[in-house]
């Protein structure tokens, strides 16, 4: 008989069953009867034009959520995504008019520039990436209403540009197809490289991989790169659908970033987890969303419904075992 | 001198020297920036009455910080609390009149929050994070629910008129504010319940060997810390004569730096309701200096920012916290 | 066997939750839905009261779609509606910024749902070049903006002479800059009035009470405050009140919220400009439906009706009572076979 103590009652009850299990599995469970209870109240739940809703949108979550995981993994957090979303939907868009197909790597590159900026005052400055980020967030939303105070659209004749990303292949949005890549690229580093190896290790135990020799500084900032990375496609891919861009576009992202990242059953102390978590974490919520609106929930009862649906989540897949103290 | 001396002392070990040398550093400069219109008299008042209710809030967020936690919940307490005083109180909307019953009513309904989540937290054991980002939009949603949209008039304006008047040259709001710092500081320096604070924040598994009993130590504070929000609400409410679900509105993350800057480590274990408290008042301070000085409305995010990062790095101790995450 | 009773538990309190929230429903009647930003204020929240009543008359069921302010859940949704309707429906619609209009089209036309806009749209996207896009309509911001300031501007103790100070909206916002160019246009007909400072307090009335205190304390001798919304003037009202120039010393607003009302007759307001959102959406839906019924054919309609402006209702001191009575407690029987009964201008 196993220790069940430290266990919620999801994991109790799954104690019992002859599989291993990890939290994935009680968030893929979770999808599975929120899924079936949906179809049951509405049929067109399951219809192709609906699920190409969910994992289209959900896809875009899952980026920003991807990426935030890559620092929680290190026992992180950033609260810049947001800022950084918002500042690279306005300049894509103001520098597609100018340098084309530039825009992307450049857009790419600010968002990866920003990530490094928010790795370097963490280990450099030795300032916590809770209050780090809080305050580069600021300073890159401020960065952003100074390049362009007000919403701005592109140019009919620019309109190319944005096809590429706002467009269609097979029925299912391009944003989805820029999630599967987006997710394989990250989930083969994280499970092949050596830094990959080094960011769950520092993770883990910080002190160990440190006097173990590992380069705490790169490895650190690496994170927080992909992070911003990570945050900076997803401003693109808003612009694009938008064909537009605002200083504001990004903010809702912070919270939802990090509630996909922990529904999914990553540890906020680090070191446990994995990008799978994450999809299944952005899905569940995308999936959430979607359904309430579809069998048609009173809107006045949706927030409060979200609220206690990603509690109920965690409590379910929140791995105690590893995590004796919770904060 | 000896005075002196023992004042310099004081000040050295009450764990609030760097934030009143950054605080007098930040006045000083916007002193010399407006050319003395920031320490005229009026302009003083309107600092302190606007430090008052952040820093209440501050306090409250703070009590979760010490503790090790955080406290995402906020806005939804406060948001419920406003629409709770607009219900209750003489309107046009309802026939309820409790008069200034409201005060405790209010504050009851921020600590049952609190409790809720307090209890969500430690007896479904998951992270305080998480566990108030989702009660925020449980409670927000409910507030919203209960308040259908409505912006409530209050007619009982003796809270109000209170909370404005100022018998001791201070308005009312901010003589509150430090009473509610000072009751707050003395639990947290005289009594058990304080000392269990910090030793949870300090080392959880320690604490929890040494008997204390950490769960209910950790409810209590989110607890003590929904009755803050209430009281905030309350008086952001009563202030503006009006109550929406409105109310808590982009207040979280201020919230959250004005604790920090007033030198409480998000790690937990370190700093009380005196830094909070000048945490909010350094924030208030550097609004205003920097609308004295007609700094660029879209500039000031980014310099808030910055400051936030600045007085960090100046106050931080690094060596209490090993590797920093 | 506990696994098996804790997963049909869990099924039946979903299952038990959505069915008790889920409304009853019917595919073969069109449903109309009002897509707003948030519920949280009377301005938003009214126009899903104006659907639900248009809904009650025609018998025809209602959805309330809200978008939190985050663009992405608005596309999301709009999707989700039409998963649930099978495109059987009309849409009235205020997007959140201007940007998020096209995507919403391109949903909407995929879809071939009837719908009209409010308030926000890009310059370069016109409703001619979409077939199901009956209408795009918008308040005049900038009149609005002028009309608050020139009453405002009378308030003076020596009318049209003095400083003011302005509280802005929030700065992204379309609403926002055209209102406060309608100041600027006020200020240089009237180079008399001085626009001292002006801060940004992003709709919201806390922000505009602290912002203020603040710039009162830096020019405590104004002679009148500008404030982008009615919220932010209740704000700038409060923090009047502290330094007791709260009537001497006037504030504008626009909307058209309760509280304004009120301050307009304890004189503390000088005028504000009633936007009614419950005409708005009743508005937008029957358009949206006699186009789906075939009685309003947008091809054939010309230019200034699919894109134009709409007049508010100014209010001051001098009609406050009688409008507050007639209009704003009641539920007016709006004359909705006019279409342009309210149209001031092309909005293009």
């Amino acid at each position: 008989m196993k220790n069940t103590t430290h266990m919620g009652l999801g994991r109790r009850v799954f104690a019992m069953l002859p599989v291993r299990l990890q939290p994935v599995h009680l968030t893929i469970f979770m999808i599975i009867v929120l899924g079936t209870v949906l179809a049951l109240a509405n049929s067109t739940f399951l219809s192709a034009y609906n699920i190409n809703t969910i994992l289209s949108f959900g896809a875009i979550l899952m980026i920003v959520a991807l990426g935030q995981m890559f620092v929680i993994l290190i026992g992180g957090i950033d609260l810049s995504v947001g800022g950084v979303i918002s500042f690279v939907s306005v300049l894509f868009v103001l520098l597609v008019g100018e340098v084309g197909y530039f825009a992307f790597p450049i857009c790419l590159f600010a968002g990866v520039m920003f990530g490094l900026i928010n790795g370097l005052i963490l280990t450099i400055v030795k300032i916590p990436s809770f209050i780090a980020t809080l305050g580069t967030g600021g300073i890159i939303t401020s960065l952003a209403y100074l390049v362009s105070p007000r919403s701005i659209s592109a140019s009919p004749s620019d309109y190319g540009y944005f096809e590429l990303i706002d467009g269609k292949i097979l029925g299912m949005s391009n944003s989805f197809y820029i999630g599967v890549a987006t997710f394989l690229t990250l989930g083969a580093f994280l499970r092949f490289s050596i830094t990959g190896r080094n960011i769950y290790y520092i993770g883990s135990n910080i002190r160990m991989s440190w006097m173990s020799g590992t380069d705490i500084v790169r490895n650190r900032c690496i994170a927080f790169m992909i992070s911003g990375g990570c945050a900076a496609i997803v401003g693109i891919i808003i612009s694009s659908i938008r064909y537009g861009g605002d200083p504001v576009v990004g903010t809702p992202y912070v919270l939802n970033s990090i509630a996909a990242v922990v529904v999914g059953g990553t540890a906020l102390t680090g070191g446990s987890g994995g990008i799978v978590n994450v999809l299944f974490g952005a899905l569940f919520l995308s999936l959430l969303d979607n359904g309430l609106n579809v069998v048609g929930v009173d809107q006045y009862f949706q927030q409060a419904l979200l609220g206690a649906m990603i509690v109920f989540g965690v409590a379910v897949t929140f791995d105690r075992s590893k995590t004796p103290i919770i904060k | 001198m000896q005075a002196l001396h023992s004042s310099l002392r004081w000040i050295r070990r009450s764990g609030v020297a760097t934030q009143l040398i950054s605080l007098a550093l930040i006045t000083t400069i916007f002193f010399i920036g407006t050319a003395g219109k920031s320490l005229t008299m009026s302009n003083i008042q309107v600092i302190l009455s606007l430090t008052a209710i952040p820093a209440i809030l501050a306090i409250g967020v703070h009590m979760t910080i010490v503790i090790g936690g955080i406290d995402l919940s906020l806005q939804g307490v406060v948001a419920l609390c406003a629409v709770f005083t607009g219900t209750l109180m003489a309107n046009k909307y309802t026939t309820y009149d409790v008069g200034l019953w409201i005060i405790p009513i209010t504050i009851a309904v921020g600590g049952l929050a609190g409790l809720l989540t307090g209890l969500t937290h430690t007896k479904l054991r998951i992270p305080s994070f998480i566990t108030t980002l989702g009660m925020s939009f449980v409670l927000y949603g409910v507030a919203v629910y209960i308040n259908k949209s409505q912006i409530v008039s209050l007619q009982d304006d003796r809270i109000q008129n209170f909370i404005h008047a100022a018998p001791f040259g201070i308005a009312n709001v901010v003589l509150i504010a430090v009473f509610v710092t000072t009751f707050v500081q003395f639990l947290q320096d005289r009594t058990p319940f304080g000392r269990h604070l910090y030793a949870i924040g300090g080392d959880e598994a320690l604490a929890k060997q040494l008997g204390v009993n950490v769960d209910r130590v950790k409810t209590l504070a989110f607890t003590l810390a929904g009755c803050l929000y209430g009281i905030g609400a309350l008086l952001l409410v009563t202030r503006m004569g009006s109550a929406t679900s409105r109310a808590g509105l982009n207040l979280l993350f201020p919230t959250i730096t004005a604790v920090v800057v007033g030198g409480v480590a998000l790690t937990g274990g370190v700093g009380g309701a005196k830094n909070a408290f000048l945490g909010a008042l350094i924030l208030a301070v550097l609004n205003n200096g920097m609308v004295l000085m007609a700094v660029n409305p879209y500039a000031q995010t980014a310099v808030n920012g910055v400051v936030l990062i600045v007085a960090v790095a100046l106050t931080i101790d690094r060596k209490k916290l090993g590797f920093i995450k | 066997m506990k696994f098996k009773k804790t997963i049909v538990g869990l099924a039946m309190g979903l299952g038990l939750c959505v069915s008790l929230l889920t409304p009853a429903f019917a595919d073969d009647e069109t449903t109309l839905v009002v897509m707003i930003r948030g519920l949280d204020n009377p301005y938003h929240a009214n126009y899903a009261a104006g659907a639900h009543a248009l809904g009650e008359r025609l018998g025809l069921p209602v959805s309330v779609l809200s978008s939190e302010g985050n663009s992405q859940k608005q596309f999301a949704d709009l999707r989700a509606q039409i998963a649930r309707t099978g495109g059987n429906m009309v849409v009235n619609i205020d997007p959140n910024e201007g940007p998020d209009v096209v995507p919403i089209a391109k949903i909407l036309e995929d879809a071939g749902v009837y719908w009209v806009n409010w308030w926000n749209k890009p310059d370069e996207v016109s409703p001619s070049s979409y077939p199901h896009w009956v209408a795009h309509i918008t308040f005049d911001a900038e009149q609005q903006g002028y009309y608050n300031a020139i009453e405002l501007f009378k308030t003076f103790e020596t009318p049209n002479e003095g400083s003011v100070i302005a509280v802005q909206g929030m700065l992204s916002n379309n609403a926002a800059i055209g209102r406060f160019k309608g100041l600027q246009k006020a200020l240089a007909e009237n180079p008399g009035v001085e626009l001292l400072q002006w801060e940004a307090a992003d709709w919201d009335t806390n922000r505009a009470y602290e912002v203020t205190k603040q710039l009162l304390a830096a020019h405590p001798d104004v002679d009148g405050i500008w404030t982008a919304n009615d919220n932010m003037a209740i704000g700038a009202i409060a923090a009047l009140k502290e330094t007791s120039d709260a009537g001497a010393v006037k504030v504008s607003g626009t909307d058209g919220i309760p509280d304004a009302f009120d301050a307009i007759i304890d004189g503390t307001l000088s005028s504000t400009e009633f936007m009614d959102s419950r005409y708005q959406s009743q508005l937008g839906l029957t358009m949206a439906l006699a186009a789906k019924n075939g009685d309003l054919d947008p091809s054939t309609t010309p230019a200034e009706h699919r894109a134009f402006m709409i007049s508010g209702t100014q209010v001051n001191a001098d009609n406050v009572e009688t409008f507050v009575e007639e209009v704003f407690n009641t539920m007016p029987e709006y004359d909705l076979t006019d279409y342009y009964a309210q149209w001031v201008s092309a909005a293009e």
